[in-house]
C-alpha cells in the first residue's frame, strides 16, 4: 500500500489531531490541534481523524462526534507546503495516475476522512470559529450533521482565489445545503461568508455572537443531542442517510480534488503560493485579499 | 372524522382529530385518503385546502385508537404508505393544494405539511418535525423544501419551528393576517381561476419534478423505516 505523507508529518499527526472521549456524556471531541497553521490539515491528519471517526462507530457510548480546532481558527483547509509523495521519486512529472491514486485514497479509501464523516452512524457537529476553509468548509462542514458557529466565522471556498471554483461549485452537499445560486456565487467569488450569513443561507445550525463562547454552545448542543436514546439517534441518522442518498448528497467531490492538483498558475498569481510558503495558509490568504479585487489583467491595458 | 365539501372549484377538506392520523387509526386515514383521492378525480375541483377543525393542526401526542381502529402492517401500507396511501395521495394530487395551520403541527400533520403544494400558517403556528415516530413522513421533501442542512436541523435539533423561522426557511408560504383558513381558501380560489388542464399539467410536470429529486424513493422507504422503528410504536407492533 502507497504511504502518504511524510515521516515528519507522521510523526506529529497524533499531537496535530487529539482525541478527548468522554463516555458518561456520550461526545467524543475530535481536536484540530495546530494552531500556528490555523490547523491546516497534513495527510496524515485527515487519515488520523478517518480513524477516529472510525473509533467512535465502534464505541457504543459515545453519541455525538463534535469536531473543533484549538487557536483562532478552526481550520483553513489542507496542508499546501507538505511534500507528502504527490508523485513517486523515479517520475519527473505529477501524472494523472499519480493523481487518481491520490484522489480515490482520499475521496474512498484509507485518507478519506471525508466519507467517515459521512458515513458515521453517530451524530457529527462541528464547531466553527476564525477560518473554515478550503477543504475544511466543503469536506468538514457540509458533511456534518450539525454546525454552530460563531457569527464573525469566515466560512467558504477561498482557495477558489488560487485553484479556481471547480469543485467548491459542483460540491453536491454544497448545492443542496446553500442552493445552487449561493453554492455559485460562493464558489466563483471566492469570498469568505460569515456564520451569520451561513445560518440564513441554513448551513449553521445554531449561530452565536462574537464574543460569545462558542465552545460552550456547541457542547451544549451535543449535550442536548447525547441525552436523546441511541436507538432514537441511530433512527434518525439512518433516515437521514437514505435521504442524503436520494438527494445525490452522498456523492464525494473527487472531481475537485483532481482538477485542483493540475491547475498552473500564471507567473503573477504566484504570490499566494510564496505567501503560504513564507508565512502559512492564514497570511497568504490575508495577502491574497488585494490582489483577488484588483482589476482583471493586474490593471493593464492592451494599448 | 373527516368533512368535505366543494364551492368555487375549492374543495375544503376539514380534519376533525389529527391526533388519530400520527396514531394510524383506521377509520380517520381511510376517510382522508378517500377524501383526497376523491378531489382528485372530480372536474369541478381544481384547487384543496386541508384544514382543522381544532385548536392545533395536528397536536404532538399520537392519540389512543381504540381496538377496532387499529392496523395491521398491510393495512397501514395500504392507507399511509402506499402508492394511494395519504400522503402521496396528496403529494401526487392533480389539484393544487394548500394546508392552512393553526397552533401546534407535529408528525402526521407536518407530513401533511411536507406533502402539500402550499402552506398557510397562523401567527401562532409551530412546526414539530415527524420524522422520529412516523415511518411514511417524507425527509427528502423536507430537504427540498428548506434544504438539506435545516432539514437535518429540524429533525436532530428537537425544537419546533414558529411560523416566522418556517416562513424564513420556506416552509410556510405566508402568515396569515387574520383568518388563515379565509385567507387560504382565497388564494386557492385565485389558483381555481386557471384552466383545468392547465392545472393538470402543472401538476404532471411537477411529479415528475419531485421523482428526479428522490421523494419516490423515500416513500418507497416508508415500510423499512416502519420496521427499524424504535419503541414499540412501530405500527407492525399494533397488529
Amino acid at each position: 500500500m502507497s504511504a502518504f505523507g511524510n515521516p515528519a508529518s507522521r510523526a506529529e499527526a497524533e499531537e496535530q489531531v487529539l482525541f478527548v472521549p468522554d463516555r458518561d456524556s456520550g461526545i467524543a471531541q475530535i481536536v484540530l490541534n495546530r494552531p500556528a497553521k490555523r490547523n491546516a490539515l497534513s495527510v496524515p491528519m485527515r487519515e488520523r481523524m478517518a480513524s477516529l471517526v472510525r473509533a467512535c462507530e465502534l464505541d457504543a457510548a459515545i453519541k455525538v462526534v463534535l469536531f473543533r480546532g484549538n487557536g483562532p481558527s478552526f481550520c483553513s483547509g489542507n496542508e499546501l507546503n507538505e511534500d507528502w509523495g504527490q508523485r513517486t521519486a523515479d517520475k519527473r512529472r505529477f501524472t494523472l495516475s499519480d493523481a487518481v491514486r491520490y484522489g480515490t485514497d482520499m475521496t474512498y479509501g484509507r485518507q478519506s476522512f471525508t466519507q467517515a464523516i459521512t458515513r458515521c452512524s453517530k451524530i457529527t457537529l462541528l464547531e466553527m470559529h476564525g477560518y473554515c476553509a478550503a477543504a475544511a468548509y466543503f469536506m468538514i462542514a457540509t458533511h456534518c450533521d450539525l454546525v454552530v458557529a460563531q457569527e464573525d466565522a469566515k466560512i467558504g471556498a477561498i482557495e477558489g482565489r488560487f485553484l479556481g471554483p471547480a469543485g467548491a461549485v459542483s460540491h453536491i452537499h454544497l448545492n443542496r445545503i446553500l442552493g445552487v445560486k449561493a453554492a455559485r456565487h460562493i464558489g466563483y467569488t471566492a469570498e469568505p461568508v460569515s456564520g451569520r450569513e451561513m445560518f440564513e443561507f441554513g448551513l449553521v445550525h445554531k449561530c452565536v455572537g462574537a464574543g460569545a463562547d462558542v465552545h460552550q454552545a456547541a457542547l451544549e448542543v451535543a449535550a442536548q443531542v447525547a441525552a436523546s436514546p441511541a436507538a432514537r439517534l441511530r433512527f434518525l441518522k439512518a433516515r437521514i442517510k437514505a435521504a442524503e442518498g436520494f438527494v445525490g448528497a452522498s456523492m464525494p467531490a473527487m472531481p475537485g480534488l483532481l482538477v485542483s492538483h493540475f491547475l498552473k498558475s500564471e507567473p503573477d498569481e504566484l504570490d499566494f503560493w510564496k505567501a503560504v510558503r513564507t508565512g502559512g495558509v492564514g497570511q497568504a490568504l490575508n495577502a491574497d485579499k488585494t490582489r483577488a479585487r484588483a482589476p482583471a489583467g493586474g490593471g493593464k491595458s492592451d494599448d | 372524522m373527516i368533512d368535505l365539501g366543494v364551492s368555487g372549484q375549492v374543495a375544503v377538506i376539514t380534519m376533525h382529530d389529527g391526533a388519530c392520523l400520527s396514531a394510524h387509526s383506521r377509520r380517520a386515514g381511510t376517510a382522508l385518503r378517500d377524501a383526497i383521492l376523491a378531489c382528485g378525480d372530480r372536474d369541478d375541483v381544481k384547487a384543496i385546502v386541508l384544514r382543522s377543525a381544532q385548536a392545533d393542526f395536528c397536536p404532538p401526542a399520537q392519540a389512543i385508537v381504540p381496538d377496532d381502529d387499529k392496523l395491521d402492517a398491510p393495512e397501514w401500507s395500504q392507507i399511509y404508505a402506499s402508492t394511494v396511501g395519504i400522503y402521496q395521495a396528496l403529494c401526487y394530487s392533480k389539484k393544487v393544494t394548500i394546508t392552512a395551520v393553526q397552533g401546534r403541527c407535529a408528525l402526521a400533520g407536518s407530513a401533511l405539511v411536507l406533502c402539500s403544494d402550499l402552506t398557510f400558517a397562523a401567527a401562532d403556528a409551530e412546526f414539530h418535525a415527524p420524522f422520529e415516530r412516523l415511518p411514511e413522513a417524507n425527509f427528502v421533501l423536507a430537504a427540498l423544501t428548506m434544504r438539506l442542512a435545516r432539514a437535518k436541523s429540524w429533525t436532530l435539533g428537537g425544537a419546533p419551528m414558529d411560523a416566522r423561522r418556517a416562513l424564513e426557511v420556506g416552509l410556510v408560504n405566508r402568515i396569515a393576517l387574520s383568518d388563515v383558513f379565509a385567507e387560504a381558501v382565497d388564494a386557492a380560489r385565485s389558483i381555481a381561476k386557471g384552466p383545468l388542464d392547465g392545472i393538470a399539467m402543472s401538476k404532471l410536470m411537477m411529479e415528475s419534478f419531485l421523482d428526479s429529486q428522490g421523494v419516490g424513493q423515500e416513500f418507497d422507504m416508508a415500510g423499512f423505516y416502519a420496521a427499524t422503528l424504535p419503541g414499540a410504536a412501530a405500527p407492525q407492533d399494533r397488529a
